[in-house]
């Protein structure tokens, strides 16, 4: 009876053991699968994993990998195979020190093709020696490393190519900019103003100004000019005076006096021929003695070439200039006299530098905007000459339409 | 007492000597550039009273820095220059000078240039001069000098604030980007 109760229960324990065992490997079948498949994603397969150290697969495998040997390298100019590993020389495979598998050269990689169940040697890759001249410079750095410039790697370039520009010392080095960069971030809007502009100059501003230079004689040309700069005193010298350039300010009033006595209100420009030259200013000028940069460009409509800059400086010099309040209840053509008179005046002296930019430029926009930025910054720094047409030479710039359109 | 007036007395003839030690190189350098544009000035006026386009090619043969000019002109596309065309590059863009200061030659034929002052830029020297015309006007013009060798080269001219290599470079780099950087399309421009 003893005996049939321990037996019983010597049989439970067992079914037991086996239950649990069952029920352990039950457990262990999804980890094992999920292992597998993560192997998978990994780029590893379960027979990859019997490379580890195993004496009758390894010569198994040594013996097909020395079959199939020449076949991998056909196999690798066929197409690319997956690549499973990349071992240092002898490494991967010597995971046992007692039992080296395989020699491999620096650079070997293994494949391995799963349907032939076959290990394939990648060979190493032939590596290419360039010899440099130091003589020459090769350019190593991307083609595109400039949008839209055209540079071919391996394109030898002369030795005197300087990329940066402005070493001192170096007999080949080539000069910096001294002029500051224009930025045109809104050229797309920009081109279409200045589209518009050059038609209304096309069709009515030109026209006008060539009839103007044909009927009216040079001289009364000069005394309406001289009236022009004698009216923009007011501006010049507050801005002279804004700027803390005592000695411009004198020479302003200077101007004033002589001209709007001994000049007739300024028909006749003798304050030059008494050593007191022409200089104008605005308060754009003023803003950028200030410290304040032109950019970025912006075309106006009719106005033309302008900053932020220079368009608060056209509304404080409107402020200040006394023509704005003397004509303020005038009717509309009184008060379009003066400016009219300014534009037209202006376009006139420069009419043949504008024909041979238009002739010469290939971007006539471009060409615009590069001249309008050297201007203002000579302007700014008083390098450039006051407005002079008497002078024969000073009209070279504006060369802008809109410039012309900015009496100042 | 010693101790301290032997040091002091040594930075006192330092900061004494070396301003006066190059004091007259300086000199010298503003002198030579000045006269230096003196000396082209009246070329360049003798060229444009002229209205020779071979007196300025001249002028800029032996005065002009063209290589660098050249280079300089490209902007950004500098590196599409290569060697086999830039003999040629060179020679278009100094008969393309000339031209350019041709066609102002009746602004510059002036009654005598009077040099005014030199400044160094730290990668060259600039001359400011003022060119008389008859009549009282005059045009100021700043002269951009490179140091090469023992002498000068002109790199830039300013007439009245506009420099003309800077505005060569703009005309210059709207041919190359209209034409995707095509170093041939600005040697046709220039051939024309």
């Amino acid at each position: 009876m003893f005996r049939t109760v321990s037996h019983r229960k010597n049989l439970h324990l067992r079914r037991m053991m086996t239950c649990a065992c069952c029920a352990a490997l039950l457990a262990l079948l999804p980890a094992a699968a999920s292992a597998e498949r993560k192997s998978e994603r990994a780029g590893m397969t379960q027979t990859v994993l019997s490379l580890v150290p195993n004496e009758e697969s390894g010569k198994k495998k040594k013996k097909q990998v020395a079959a199939k040997k020449l076949e991998s390298k056909q196999a690798l100019k066929v197409g690319p195979k997956k690549q499973v590993s990349k071992t240092d020389p002898g490494q991967a495979l010597k995971t046992d020190p007692k039992e080296p598998v395989f020699k491999t050269d620096p650079g070997e990689t293994f494949t391995f093709d799963p349907d032939q169940q076959v290990l394939k040697i990648n060979p190493k890759p032939k590596q290419y020696v360039f010899e440099i001249d130091p003589k020459q410079r090769v350019i190593v750095e991307p083609a595109a490393t400039v949008s839209g410039v055209d540079v071919v790697d391996g394109v030898q370039v002369p030795g005197d190519l300087n990329e940066t520009g402005g070493a001192t010392g170096d007999p080949e080095s080539v000069p910096g900019d001294l002029v500051d960069t224009q930025t045109d971030p809104l050229e797309g809007f920009n081109r279409v103003m200045f589209g518009f502009n050059d038609v209304v100059d096309r069709v009515i501003l030109e026209p006008v100004a060539r009839v103007y230079r044909a009927i009216v004689p040079p001289p009364i040309r000069r005394g309406v000019t001289n009236v022009v700069n004698n009216l923009a005193t007011p501006v010049t010298l507050t801005n002279d005076i804004l700027q803390g350039n005592p000695e411009a300010a004198a020479n302003t009033i200077k101007r004033f006096m002589v001209n709007s006595t001994l000049g007739i209100g300024g028909i006749f420009d003798h304050a030059t021929g008494l050593g007191e030259p022409l200089h104008r200013e605005d308060f754009g000028q003023t803003l950028g003695t200030w410290g304040i940069n032109g950019n970025p460009y912006i075309v106006l409509p009719l106005l033309g070439p302008s900053n932020p800059r220079d368009m608060v400086g056209r509304v404080a010099d409107t402020a200040v200039n006394p023509m704005t309040w003397i004509l303020y209840d005038a009717p509309f053509w009184e008060r379009s006299i003066p400016i009219g008179v300014e534009i037209v005046s202006g376009r006139e002296a420069i009419l043949d530098d504008y024909d041979s930019l238009r002739k010469n430029s290939p971007d006539l926009y471009a060409s615009v905007r590069d001249l309008y930025a050297q201007k203002r910054q000579a302007e700014i720094a008083n390098e450039a000459a006051g407005y002079n047409p008497g002078s024969g030479a000073s009209s070279l710039p504006p060369s802008t339409i809109p410039q012309t359109l900015n009496p100042y | 007492m010693p101790d301290i007036a032997r040091p002091l007395s040594r930075r006192l003839f330092m900061s004494l000597a070396l301003p006066l030690a190059l004091t007259p190189s300086l000199v010298f350098a503003a002198t030579s550039a000045e006269s230096y544009v003196a000396k082209v000035g009246n070329g360049v006026i003798a060229a444009a009273r002229a209205n020779s386009v071979s007196q300025f090619r001249s002028l800029l043969k032996s005065n002009a820095d063209i290589a660098a000019i050249a280079i300089y002109s490209l902007g950004p596309y500098r590196k599409s220059l290569t060697n086999d065309v830039k003999a040629e590059y060179y020679s278009l863009v100094e008969n393309y000078i000339a031209r350019v200061f041709q066609q102002y030659a009746k602004k510059l034929a002036g009654q005598g240039l009077e040099v005014q002052g030199t400044k160094d830029a730290g990668d060259s020297v600039l001359v400011k001069s003022v060119l008389n015309m008859g009549g009282g006007g005059s045009v100021p013009v700043t002269w951009r000098l490179v140091k090469r060798g023992s002498s000068f080269r002109i790199f830039d001219v300013n007439v009245d604030g506009i420099w003309l290599a800077s505005t060569q470079k703009t005309n210059f780099v709207s041919v190359l980007k209209k034409n995707n950087g095509q170093i041939s399309a600005l040697l046709d421009y220039l051939r024309k």
